[in-house]
């Protein structure tokens, strides 16, 4: 007992009957102490089972979603509550960043993934803790650490969100006699609720602490691991997706056509009369029966023939290509639309009155001038004017530009009087294509040929997308596939170094080329002494794997004869782009990729666009000398270099060399071939020799020996075409995609090839590391001997 | 020797005369203990005595000792004889209304620690140090009147027991580290008191021991009871009621010698609370399991309530209410009724279920606290700083009506204190300076269900900032020359100066809104300043309604307080910062309606204006708070029924 005062001691040991009584009541109230207890806790563990889980992880966010609407609407919200708007938020966020990303995706699979991606991200940041913390520690302490419970207010929490307020009292006590007896504490020996408690609310702090220490590496490393398996699986989804796509469209083409290609209804007597003036001058009467076919009245508008003349003498272009196109579909072309599109236009044309004066005094302009031309020059004329004035003309494809016309006719004239001009001007300019600008009727005829190319470019869109999927150069398609994976095998078996890879991988414009010369031939010599035999095995390896005959089926369809006939023409209308779907459609697939892979090596050599190519070229120079069949081609270079190509101080040394030919050891002539021609043709502020394709290429014919060059060519009927397309392609005038999608696919496949290895040096190690120490820590985790003494001493016993 | 020969409350024993025999109680005792499973009272039982009795009792006490025949020893002539307390003896005419004040919200609470009082700091150094004269119980008297004036008329005491002197915390020792619960620290007793003190105390000596007075020797421990007696006299003679503070945990130096009493750690050390080094947990539970109250413990405070009513001590604020578990303070709370029925009761937990600092330690639920007897609480008061737009307040408010509501039908009114800044609490000066206490001063005077509350000093505006803040000093009572302070708090490690600042405006505003809580408002500003008649400011405060007034700026508090057609309205701006504008509607707002503040200006200047229209246009300085009368006497019918809050509960 306390010491207590005199005052206090007397007062409770006072024996009157009074304090008796008191001392009484005390007694009484102190045994019934238990009639009253604790209100029960409002708080309550949530149990649930992993569905539920899933289920109230939904509602959760909805509810989130509507805290968030209350939020912003009344500002009020509690802290908890408003915590976990920071999670809608990073859900939104990776939805709104996935999407944005995605809009700007090059490929299906690349926007696929970046939803997958940030999907992948939140489940791995969610599912972390749970599968390598919170579920071994549940195996390893037989209780959960990640114990959720909803508080007297309502807010879902873990228990053990904050360790020092942890709210135990919501545990019943079977609860924690079960917790105890799984991890192995004896709840009815002293201290044993405390022992289990202790050993909760510390194995909860060190699994969360765990948690906290390794999510940041484990949400990024588990995430790229799970995306770069999942990558693959998703292309290869699409690429299936849009195969089985196309196949479908190819079986109900023609439906697929009439939905996209429209024509004029009556097109039919449209036809007849333009035909029969596509070849002949424009007269009233071919006009009136355009008129007529388009059920216009335009006899008010060309009440005088003179508003006819200007235009009399001029003939009109119908696209006859077109037109013969066009023909030839009508069973499939159906649309109704475009007679009323057609017949809008020209009623728009021909009843606005400032157009139809505009274009009628633009003509008369012209003619005017003619005439002004005729009458006043009567004067000589140099031929060479001459030449500019008609080239001018020439460069003149349209009547739009009139006004310049009469200018450089008026110069011309002016700086030069000459009679003989005016019948050369006349007939020039009777001759010229003006189009169809100037006058209604022209307007009707472009219309109606833009109308059917339309229709055509549909067509041949609808082709494409068709063949796209299958045998399309883009990243998804199934010949991309197959290529993709011989290339890969290729690469394993030339087992390339990093450095060659990194070599190879790096983009176009890189400035450290010099220095990866001697890498970028080694690598070059390594792929191409890959034996024949290797090649063909490689490649036969994914032809005969291809065992889903599907592909070659479709292909087959796709050319067949009806198709066949159609894809033709189209592919007259369009030139040479695409052309090597159509060499795959003439040769199969199988020849393709074949043809393609022999002949890679060259095709990486044109492709004068990256410098990756250049420094190929040059190794290959290098190949070739050493092998020693250029010699004869290494003198005429020299020739080429001394004659024209050579300028400037690193040129003289070579021109130098060139005086000494044949003292200069062929090591000598390697260096400094590759340095030629890798400076003459670097881009940009590297480039030493300007020089330009054209005679670039006469360069490599001449260093390449001709005759095995023309080998190649055989072996590669259209190399040179594609070589030019290369060329061309510098200036971006030709779809090249197809092209540089060759060399692509070998940077491509390097790039690939040294991240996945890089990847897996670092990044695999780590993730296991990180895995097997977070798995390996958890039975160290929840030791309570130190904090209980007696069970130290009962151990130690 | 006279004593006081209660045995128990007159009204208390009246009711258990008529309350049912106990053989009747017998037969319904199995329906009654299935009753009791779900819920410990007896709700019919209860509301019988507070029907009849007009008296809030704990119907857990009635029934239980109902229920023990205890009472049928109980001679009714004993009953009528029992009346005055030792106190009430000493102070004709004082009676302990102290429960009810604090139920009706009534009470107008000042905390103040005898120890620095009334300090003479004579060197200016803030620390009270070799022959300068710490605050005790006789010179505290001196300070009695001008808290009177202010308007107070409840002294929260904190602890005023010796203070343990082992890893204390500051040159005094921390007042929540007691190294005896049953005896008063020595260090109060002013061995020299004036000759008519003196008198006095040697009275009372004498009433409370039967011996008479030798010396007065501090070292006598009933020196120290009869020089606080006397301290409580003079209190109760200015109509003031005083509860003691009843710390929670104990000191070192306690703990050394009650190893009963506490707590251990798993490892038998003892547990000290997160923070507090000076001071160890005791051990509620003999047996936790079954829940077997500590014996020894609960003998402590058994005889902890018999020293307070004995020295005349109105009621207690239990530090840190969770520390013990509810069963015990149904012990104790209801004997201390069975000594004095308005023993008033005020417990220090919060309105939400708060986390637990150490593992077996419960939530805060202040709604079993007050079913079981406490009168009062300390809710969140003092985050109120933290709530940037009125709605937060009006919310708060209105959890706590709903819970008065949900238990006030069984248990009878509930309060909270205005703790807008309690002792654990920076000096509010700290945050928004003068402006922001006597904002914070006038809205606690007006809301419902709330006994105004202040630390000593900050009604004169105290930052509570010490020069000696942790300054080590040679002098010490203690193991620790370290001056600790809880910087911005009031000192409760040292002997410090005296509580007080250079703002006596705020002891203004304080005065002017005290004075409407007690209907002594015209009395202090003139016949004709405030128009209601006497008692209805009060009651309207008290009792009223609380109306929210809808207004267009969030951060603009607003709103009414009405009853029986009479209407006090409060407008205030919480921004420390800057001048808020706004519209507030007003339900039948009159057209010629006029505003006169109430309360005395101070700081930027507030504008209204009625627009005649159901609204009045304000501009409210940073800070301000005004209170006006309004003719409005529907103003309740007129406004939405979610914005009308009444506190119910059975009187």
């Amino acid at each position: 007992m306390p010491n207590i005062s005199p005052l206090t001691s007397r007062m409770m040991t006072d024996n009157t009957k009074q304090n008796e009584h008191q001392e009484k009541i005390y007694k009484h109230l102190a045994q019934h102490a238990n009639d009253v207890k604790p209100n029960e806790a409002k708080a309550r563990l949530v149990k649930e089972n992993p569905l539920q889980s899933a289920a109230s992880a939904v509602s959760d966010t909805f509810k989130d979603g509507k805290n968030f609407v209350i939020a912003a609407k009344t500002g009020k919200l509690n802290d908890n509550s408003l915590g976990r708007i920071n999670d809608l938020g990073l859900k939104a966020g990776a939805l709104l960043i996935a999407g944005f990303l995605a809009s700007n995706a090059k490929t299906k699979t690349n926007a696929i993934m970046q939803f997958l991606g940030g999907a992948t991200f939140l489940s791995v940041m969610s599912l972390w803790p749970k599968i390598f913390i919170n579920l071994p520690a549940r195996l390893v302490h037989g209780f959960r650490i990640d114990q959720k419970y909803i508080s007297a207010q309502g807010d879902k929490k873990d228990v053990y969100l904050d360790n020092q307020f942890i709210p135990t009292d919501i545990f019943s006590k079977q609860e924690l006699k079960d917790n105890a007896r799984r991890s192995g504490i004896d709840y009815e020996s002293e201290n044993g609720e405390e022992k289990i408690l202790r050993k909760m609310q510390k194995t909860a702090l060190q699994n969360r602490t765990l948690w906290m220490a390794t999510a940041g590496f484990a949400t990024p490393l588990l995430t790229a691991v799970i995306g770069d398996k999942i990558e693959p699986l998703v292309k290869n989804a699409v690429i299936n997706h849009d195969f089985m796509k196309s196949r479908q469209a190819l079986d109900n083409i023609d439906e697929v056509f009439s939905a996209s290609s429209p024509i004029v209804k009556n097109k039919k007597q449209l036809e007849d009369v333009l035909m029969q003036y596509s070849s002949k001058n424009l007269d009233s009467e071919g006009f009136k029966k355009i008129s007529a076919a388009l059920n216009i009245d335009v006899t008010d508008i060309f009440k005088d023939s003179d508003d006819l003349k200007p235009i009399k003498d001029l003939k009109f272009n119908v696209d006859e290509n077109a037109l013969s196109v066009a023909r030839n579909q009508v069973s499939i072309i159906k649309d109704e639309g475009l007679e009323e599109t057609l017949k809008n236009a020209f009623s728009d044309l021909i009843k606005s009155k400032d157009a139809t004066q505009g274009t009628s005094e633009r003509a008369k302009g012209i003619f005017a001038n003619v005439k002004t031309i005729q009458e006043s020059h009567n004067g000589k004329i140099e031929a060479e004017k001459l030449d500019e004035v008609i080239n001018n003309f020439k460069n003149l494809k349209e009547g739009k530009t009139y006004i310049k016309l009469r200018q450089m006719l008026q110069e011309a004239f002016n700086a030069q009087g000459n009679k003989k001009l005016t019948s050369l001007i006349d007939t020039k300019l009777s001759n010229m294509d003006l189009k169809y600008d100037d006058t209604p009727f022209f307007e009707a005829v472009r219309q109606y040929n833009d109308e059917i190319l339309a229709s055509i470019r549909g067509r041949l869109k609808t082709y494409l997308d068709i063949l796209n999927p299958v045998a399309g150069s883009k990243d998804e398609s199934v010949y991309t596939k197959i290529y993709r994976q011989a290339m890969e095998k290729i690469f394993n078996k030339a087992n390339f170094t990093k450095e060659e890879l990194t070599a190879i991988k790096l983009p176009p414009t890189n400035s450290a080329q010099h220095k990866t010369l001697d890498v970028l031939t080694n690598f070059f010599q390594r792929f191409a002494s890959l034996s024949d035999e290797e090649y063909t095995n490689a490649i036969k390896e994914f032809v005969v794997e291809d065992k889903d005959n599907m592909v070659r089926d479709f292909i087959q369809k796709m050319y067949s004869k009806d198709n066949k006939e159609t894809i033709s023409k189209i592919w007259q209308l369009q030139g040479a782009a695409n052309k090597p779907v159509f060499n795959i459609l003439n040769k199969g697939l199988d020849r393709e990729i074949e043809s393609n892979i022999e002949h890679f090596m060259d095709v990486a050599n044109a492709n004068i666009t990256s410098i990756r190519s250049k420094a190929l070229i040059c190794a290959n120079l290098e190949r070739r000398i050493k092998s020693g069949e250029f010699e004869e081609a290494l003198k005429s270079v020299n020739t080429i270099l001394g004659n024209k190509y050579i300028d400037g101080a690193a040129i003289d040394s070579i021109e130098n060399y060139a005086k000494n030919f044949d003292t200069i050891p062929v090591e000598e002539w390697i260096k400094k071939a590759r340095q030629l021609v890798y400076e003459g043709t670097v881009a940009a502020d590297a480039c030493k020799l300007e020089l330009d394709f054209e005679h670039f290429q006469t360069l490599k014919n001449v260093i390449y020996d001709k005759n095995a060059f023309k080998k190649e060519i055989e072996l590669v009927p259209d190399l040179e075409g594609l070589l030019k397309n290369l060329i061309l392609s510098k200036t971006g005038d030709v779809d090249n995609s197809n092209i540089t999608g060759i060399c692509g696919l070998l940077r491509n496949s390097a790039k690939e090839m040294l991240n996945n290895r890089t990847w897996k040096k670092i990044f695999l190690p780590m993730t296991f590391a990180l895995v097997a120490v977070t798995l390996l820590v958890q039975p160290l985790f929840g030791n309570i001997k130190d904090e209980f003494p007696e069970t130290k001493k009962k151990g130690a016993k | 020797m006279e004593y006081n020969n209660k045995i128990i409350s007159p009204i208390l024993a009246q009711k258990l005369n008529i309350s049912q025999k106990p053989e009747e109680k017998q037969q319904q005792a199995p329906v009654q203990n299935a009753k009791q499973k779900q819920y410990p009272y007896n709700p019919q039982v209860g509301q019988n005595v507070i029907a009849q009795n007009k008296q809030i009792l704990s119907p857990i006490l009635v029934q239980t000792l109902a229920n023990s025949g205890i009472t049928k020893t109980q001679n009714s002539e004993n009953v009528q004889k029992t009346g005055l307390t030792l106190a009430q003896q000493r102070v004709p005419g004082y009676k302990n209304d102290l429960k009810e004040a604090l139920t009706h919200n009534r009470a107008k609470i000042l905390a103040v620690i005898p120890r620095i009082m009334n300090s003479q700091d004579t060197d200016g150094n803030e620390l009270i140090q070799g022959d300068e004269i710490h605050g005790n119980f006789i010179n505290a008297v001196g300070r009695l009147d001008d808290i009177k004036e202010l308007g107070f008329d409840t002294l929260h005491m904190l602890p005023i027991h010796p203070t343990g002197k082992t890893h204390a915390m500051g040159t005094a020792g921390s007042l929540y580290a007691p190294k005896d619960f049953l005896t008063l620290d020595p260090e109060l007793v002013d061995e020299n008191p004036a000759p008519e003190a003196r008198k006095r105390i040697e009275e009372i000596y004498l009433q409370l021991t039967g011996k008479k007075l030798e010396k007065m020797d501090k070292n006598d421990p009933d020196v120290a009871f009869a020089q606080c007696a006397y301290l409580l006299d003079e209190c109760h003679k200015r109509g003031i009621k005083v509860m003691l503070d009843l710390p929670s945990c104990a000191s070192v130096d306690f703990a050394k010698e009650h190893p009963e009493m506490m707590a251990k750690e798993a490892d038998g050390s003892e547990k000290v609370p997160k923070g507090w080094q000076d001071i160890r947990m005791f051990k509620p539970f003999e047996d936790e399991q079954n829940r077997e109250l500590n014996k020894d413990l609960l003998d402590m405070h058994k005889k902890y309530v018999d020293m307070c009513v004995k020295l005349g001590f109105d009621g207690i604020r239990a530090d840190v209410g969770r520390a013990k578990p509810v069963e015990f303070w149904n012990v104790i709370i209801n004997y201390s009724h069975n000594l004095d029925p308005n023993f008033g009761w005020l417990a220090e937990t919060y309105t939400h279920e708060d986390a637990s600092p150490q593992l077996n330690m419960p939530y805060d639920r202040p709604k079993e606290l007050l079913e079981v007897g406490f009168d009062s609480y300390y809710g969140q008061y003092h985050i109120f700083k933290d709530w940037t737009k009125a709605q937060q307040l009006y919310d708060y408010v209105k959890e706590n009506i709903e819970l008065n509501n949900e238990i006030g039908q069984k248990c009878g009114a509930k309060s909270l204190i205005g703790s807008f800044a309690t002792h654990d609490d920076s000096s509010p000066m700290l945050y928004g300076g003068a402006p922001w206490v006597m904002f914070t001063t006038v809205l606690q005077s007006m809301l419902p269900q709330v006994n105004p509350y202040m630390t000593d000093g900050v009604q004169t505006g105290d930052y509570y900032i010490f020069p000696y803040d942790h300054a080590l000093v040679a002098q010490t009572q203690t193991d620790n020359n370290e001056c600790t302070v809880h910087t911005g708090r009031m000192d409760i490690f040292n002997y410090s100066r005296k509580p007080g600042g250079q703002f006596p405006e705020i002891a203004n505003v304080v005065k002017s809104a005290f004075a409407l809580r007690s209907n002594e408002y015209n009395k202090i500003n003139g016949s004709s300043s405030l128009k209601l008649k006497m008692n209805d400011a009060q009651d309207v405060i008290t009792k009223g309604s609380f109306i929210i007034l809808p207004t267009n700026n969030p951060e603009i508090i607003a709103f009414a307080r009405h009853k029986d057609g009479k209407t006090l309205l409060f407008i205030g701006n919480r921004n420390v910062n800057k001048t808020v504008g706004g519209t507030i509607q007003i339900p039948g707002l009159k057209e010629n309606q006029k505003f006169n503040n109430l309360i005395p200006a101070y700081g930027e200047p507030c504008k209204i204006q009625n627009n005649q229209n159901g609204s009045i246009n304000v501009e409210l300085g940073t800070s301000r708070a005004c209170v006006f009368e309004i003719d409005n006497p529907d103003i309740e019918k007129l406004s939405k029924e979610e914005n009308v809050l009444q506190q119910k509960y059975i009187d």
